[in-house]
């Protein structure tokens, strides 16, 4: 009985990380959503705009082709590396800012948070002039002749896991610093006290009491990833493409309405269901963090 | 032969002094208290001790050995903490088990050390729930038997007891005690309750401002304390400035109070026990020490009356007195009596 009051409100509190973004994703989505789904099963004819049917041709086409489903297999493997990537940089910092006492705190909050207040756009340009064959990087290789001539920077998939990691990391960090301060500092010095190395400490204490934020900011951060736009269009070009530039240039430049409907549809199915996939296969991982809560008594 | 020694201990945050030249030794098997009131320094040198902080200077030795850069994961030392930092993933058997884990020791013998633990505590029942499931109470036992089943060296306790209600105190006071000595195990017991202090040491180091003020056997600290800070922490309640005219001390105000100071003595200041003074004795011929006094204020406080009494002067004390003693002599506010006490309850106390 009380176990399952705890897991209540463990999932309450992922509940009340995501739930905010989650509601105004519904809402936002939930309109285009329903006319999205109608739309799918239309019928293309070129020229026109759409003809009205009940047809599983988009579907089809989109499974069946091997192109489109590599664009929706190069999404998930570009989201599914940047939240990675911003687990692995996130983490460390979000576990410093949950643990100093530095008067700098407040400023370097200020700090992760700034590039949110930068728009994607002007982010990404950022990017080219960092990764283009003129860019910096470019620039510092030829100078010191590591290479002859540039490299492929820009339009590689690394260039865009790195450009939307730095999209995605400030809510990774403040997913994460919430919930590695609510845990007790004397939980760590008492299992140091009792003889753990402080790597001990990390793996035994911080990151399963930690879960639920690793959860909700991975969860999160993979959505925000998958569905990227901007990032992909500017940093990817047309040699990385990603699921939202690829369904949108449906729309807009091929007036592609139903298979641009359809791909939005399986990009939503997709991301609900490698989201839920990935819930279960944490809530197995931790089946005795789960039942004992992340309670911090004190 | 001392098990724990502080040599010239010194700790500063930023430019404040938190712990000034602290000196102290500890035998072996013997239980200490730090009291002292809030932001005195107790938890900065317990911590010190176990680990987690480093001295600016002097040294600390535990067994003969200087530990004093040595970090906590690496000393001898357990530490019970006052909120018990019992891990909320882990069961009570995990719990107990941690030490044992990180000190390698093979799984039949963790079991069983750690059921002869729990049973230490009366817990052996409850290995398999978790922290959140069991009370205040048992957490603090968990968290004792979590510490002691590493067989520390040393046993370091931060005001362990503050969270509970008073009667569970009182029993785990007791129960620590005895667990204490059937181990035989070398303590360090925080707290801020003078009761707590007396009950429970072999020993108490009174601190005040990072400094020691009095280091003695709970029933010389009790009796004789030596300054007006540790007087009043151990309850006097009764003060008089002034100075020493041979064995007779005369307050400021002119009071005159005798003591039975031998020699010439400088002190500028006097403590006097509330319950050391008596009212309207029928002997009071017998005493050397009584005033006439107007009483201010009765308060009720169940054994004990407690009354606020004025002198001519406009000093006031306050006095204790036993409830069956205020029911057959009855006066009310207002009325004068005659409080009297012996020269030997007068505490001379430097300020
Ligand atoms: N990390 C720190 N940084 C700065 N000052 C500190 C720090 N830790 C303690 N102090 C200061 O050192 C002094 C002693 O603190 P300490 O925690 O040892 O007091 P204490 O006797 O344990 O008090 P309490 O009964 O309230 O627990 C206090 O003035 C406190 O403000
Ligand atoms: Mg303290």
């Amino acid at each position: 009985m009380k176990i399952k009051k705890q897991q209540n409100t463990q999932a309450y509190q992922v509940g009340s990380l995501i739930g905010p973004t989650t509601l105004l994703v519904t809402v936002m989505f939930l309109i285009p959503l329903l006319n999205f789904l109608r739309n799918s099963f239309n019928v293309f004819v070129p020229g026109q705009f759409m003809q009205t049917a009940w047809t599983l041709e988009n579907y089809h086409k989109f499974l069946t082709d091997p192109y489109y489903l590599s664009i929706l297999g190069r999404s998930f493997y570009i989201a599914f590396s940047a939240t990675l990537l911003a687990l692995v940089m996130g983490f460390p910092i979000a576990y410093f800012l949950a643990r100093t006492k530095s008067k700098w705190k407040s400023i370097i909050i200020m700090l992760i948070v700034f590039p949110l207040l930068v728009g994607n756009i002007i982010r990404d340009v950022g990017w080219i002039s960092l990764f283009s064959g003129t860019g910096l990087i470019n620039r510092f290789l030829l100078d010191i002749g590591v290479v002859q001539e540039p490299i492929q920077l820009l339009q590689t998939p690394m260039a865009v896991i790195i450009a939307i990691t730095n999209v995605v990391l400030p809510y990774m960090i403040l997913t994460l610093h919430s919930v590695l301060e609510r845990i007790d500092p004397a939980l760590e010095e008492a299992a140091y006290d009792l003889g753990a190395s402080r790597w001990t400490v990390m793996k035994s204490i911080i990151i399963p009491l930690g879960i639920p934020g690793i959860m909700a900011g991975t969860l999160f951060v993979f959505v925000l990833s998958i569905n990227a736009y901007t990032t992909p269009l500017v940093i990817g070009g047309s040699k990385v493409q990603m699921m939202a530039p690829a369904l949108y240039s449906q729309i807009s430049e091929v007036s592609n309405w139903p298979l641009g409907a359809a791909m939005a549809v399986i990009l939503i199915v997709f991301t609900l269901l490698s989201s839920t996939i990935y819930l279960r296969i944490i809530e197995r991982m931790s089946m005795n963090v789960r039942a004992a809560g992340t309670e911090v008594k004190g | 032969m001392a098990e724990v020694v502080l040599n010239h201990v010194i700790k500063r945050f930023g430019n404040s002094l938190a712990i000034n030249d602290l000196n102290l030794s500890i035998d072996k098997g013997e239980l200490v208290s730090f009291l002292g009131p809030s932001g005195c320094g107790k938890t900065t040198t317990l911590r010190m001790i176990a680990g987690f902080l480093e001295p600016d200077e002097g040294d600390i030795l535990i067994h003969e050995e200087n530990v004093t850069r040595i970090p906590a994961n690496k000393r001898d030392t357990a530490l019970v903490f006052q909120n018990y930092a019992l891990f909320p993933h882990m069961t009570i058997f995990e719990n107990v088990a941690f030490g044992l884990k990180m000190r390698k020791v093979s799984k039949e013998e963790t079991r069983s050390r750690v059921l002869e633990a729990l049973s230490m505590v009366q817990l052996e029942k409850f290995g398999d729930r978790y922290p959140r499931q069991i009370s205040g109470g048992q957490q603090q036992r968990v968290a004792l038997a979590r510490a002691l089943v590493v067989n520390p060296r040393l046993l370091l306790l931060d005001e362990p007891l503050s969270n509970l209600d008073a009667k569970l105190r009182q029993e785990m006071r007791s129960e620590i005690r005895q667990l204490q000595q059937r181990l035989g195990i070398t303590s360090i017991f925080v707290t801020h309750d003078q009761e707590e202090a007396l009950v429970l040491s072999d020993r108490i180091v009174v601190l005040e401002q990072g400094e020691i003020r009095q280091i003695g056997r709970p029933q010389e600290v009790y009796d004789s304390p030596q300054s007006h800070f540790v007087a009043d922490f151990v309850g006097v309640r009764n003060f008089f400035n002034g100075h020493f005219e041979s064995h007779a001390f005369i307050t400021n105000n002119g009071i005159k109070i005798f003591t039975d100071m031998k020699q010439k003595s400088d002190f500028k200041k006097i403590g006097i026990r509330s319950n050391m003074i008596v009212v309207n004795p029928n002997n009071k011929e017998m005493y050397i020490n009584t005033f006439k006094v107007k009483v201010e204020l009765i308060t009720y406080k169940g054994t004990i009356i407690e009354l606020l009494v004025l002198f001519p002067t406009g000093d006031s004390i306050v006095v204790e007195m036993p409830s069956e003693q205020f029911k057959q002599n009855t006066f009310s506010k207002g009325d004068q009596i005659d409080i009297c006490w012996r020269p030997d309850s007068v505490l001379p106390l430097s300020s």
